[in-house]
């Protein structure tokens, strides 16, 4: 996945990511630490898997590259966050267990991938009539 | 980090998450094109974003929040990562699939709690 960093991709990458962010901020407020990471990986790796099936499904949505900077990198990239991820994964190792840490994170890395995996191929077949 | 609509420090710390999580994915996009046999653009941002989050959680206050709920939360990325595995298990790569996998599973733990001791190094 390689994008231009042209000018104009890094700024649509910054707004992307800044709506990305402050949605997240907002998830965040909403729940504890350990729900907001897996609602907002969780739907941000099914929206990317949703962009990048769409962008080669039959109506070829999201297939500019300006989309896919905005949305993918941007948007569903600041939406998402592996810092966090692993903060918690800390933060669960040392105040609850080991075994449940990697659990947490093991199970949110594959439930990440069959997020994207799914929507991925529901948005690149599922467009007939969209 | 947000409290209530009602606080004055409400839309201030939303525009301040908004600037620096901007900054962070910007600075993302710039770095992914490091890509060999692994997306080590995507890898390196994932760490680096998870040392500051470590740092910034031995500090308390709004910029250190900025720091990690902002910057270092648009620096690194979660769905890229899920997009890049499946796209090396789908084209049979899967040494690189794992590798992708378990790198970013363990190095942005170990750069947490480097992030940490640097923290309580530095800042107290």
């Amino acid at each position: 996945m390689a994008f231009g960093t042209n000018i104009r991709s890094v700024g649509l990458a910054f707004a992307g990511g800044a709506v990305g962010s402050v949605l997240r901020a907002l998830v965040g407020d909403a729940f504890d630490s350990l729900t907001t990471l897996i609602v907002v990986n969780l739907l941000g790796a099914a929206f990317l898997g949703w962009v990048n099936g769409s962008a080669l499904g039959p109506k070829q949505r999201f297939a500019s590259a300006q989309s896919k900077v905005f949305w993918g990198a941007g948007f569903a990239g600041g939406f998402t966050t592996m810092s966090g991820l692993a903060l918690a994964t800390v933060m669960l190792s040392m105040f609850a267990t080991p075994v449940l840490a990697v659990g947490y994170v093991a199970a949110q890395f594959v439930l990440g991938l069959g997020a994207y995996l799914l929507a991925y191929r529901l948005s690149r077949g599922a467009w007939p009539n969209a | 980090m947000l409290n209530s609509l009602t606080t004055p420090g409400f839309w201030l710390t939303l525009a301040g998450i908004a600037l620096f999580g901007g900054l962070g994915s910007a600075l993302r996009l710039v770095i992914s094109g490091w890509h060999g046999k692994l997306p080590w653009g995507i890898l390196s941002g994932n760490v680096i974003a998870s040392l500051l989050v470590g740092f910034a959680f031995t500090g308390q206050g709004f910029w250190t929040g900025l720091l990690a709920t902002g910057f270092a939360g648009g620096l690194s990325t979660f769905s890229s990562w899920a997009a890049q595995t499946v796209h090396f298990m789908s084209q049979n790569n899967r040494v690189q699939g794992y590798l992708n996998f378990v790198l970013n599973l363990v190095l942005p733990a170990c750069a947490v709690v480097a992030g940490m001791y640097l923290g309580s190094s530095l800042l107290k």
